[in-house]
């Protein structure tokens, strides 16, 4: 066993693979949180958009979709701005 | 600590092998956590969703056409969650383009 090895004896890595692996979770993770959101709006923009259980997503309710991610954006957003403004006044 | 290569399902023949190989068993593992969980999140969200729209008086057994219901939109939840992936990306790439620009 190298010096490099770690107290369980089963994950040796040099410093360079080390630094590759941290990189590599790091894009993992807001990987995980991008689809984690759109888990979120998906679950909330499908209550508003699809009453009806048809054969293909239609044209409206596509457009109601785009829309409604965009709005909830917009309303995070602005309370995001506004939560700044409070703060900094 | 815990054994990390029997914890994550690692074969532990591969801390014999090169470095190279660990680290991609390492990375591959992570992968499979990872879209397994999503795919986990995904189900449990067409499942509530799909019951609520589909099974409006839960009967001695699921019905013809429940069974439709919720073969279809299961499908309609996959086109939606897809055309809400698509917006959203959409909407990162513009405001991080436009951010860029301000800079």
């Amino acid at each position: 066993m190298s010096s490099l090895s770690t107290k369980s004896g089963n994950v040796e890595f040099d410093e360079a693979s080390q630094k590759e692996l941290a990189k590599f979770l790091e894009s993992e993770n807001s990987k995980m949180r991008l689809q984690q959101s759109i888990h979120t709006f998906t679950d909330l923009c499908w209550d508003k958009c699809v009453t009806k259980i048809g054969n293909k997503i239609d044209r409206g309710e596509e457009t109601c979709l785009t829309n409604c991610v965009e709005r909830f954006l917009d309303t995070t957003y602005s309370h995001h701005q506004k939560v700044v403004i409070i703060y900094e006044s | 600590m815990s054994n990390f290569s029997s914890d994550y399902g690692l074969p532990s023949s591969s801390s014999s092998g090169s470095i190279e190989t660990r680290k991609n068993a390492v990375m591959d593992q992570v992968r499979n956590e990872l879209a397994l969980a999503n795919a986990q999140e995904l189900i449990n969200k067409i499942n509530e969703k799909c019951f609520s729209k589909c099974i409006s008086k839960p009967g001695y057994r699921l019905e013809n056409s429940e069974q439709t219901c919720i073969a279809k939109c299961m499908d309609r939840y996959m086109e939606a969650w897809n055309i809400v992936s698509r917006s959203y990306i959409n909407r990162v790439q513009r405001e991080s383009h436009s951010q860029g620009e301000n800079l």
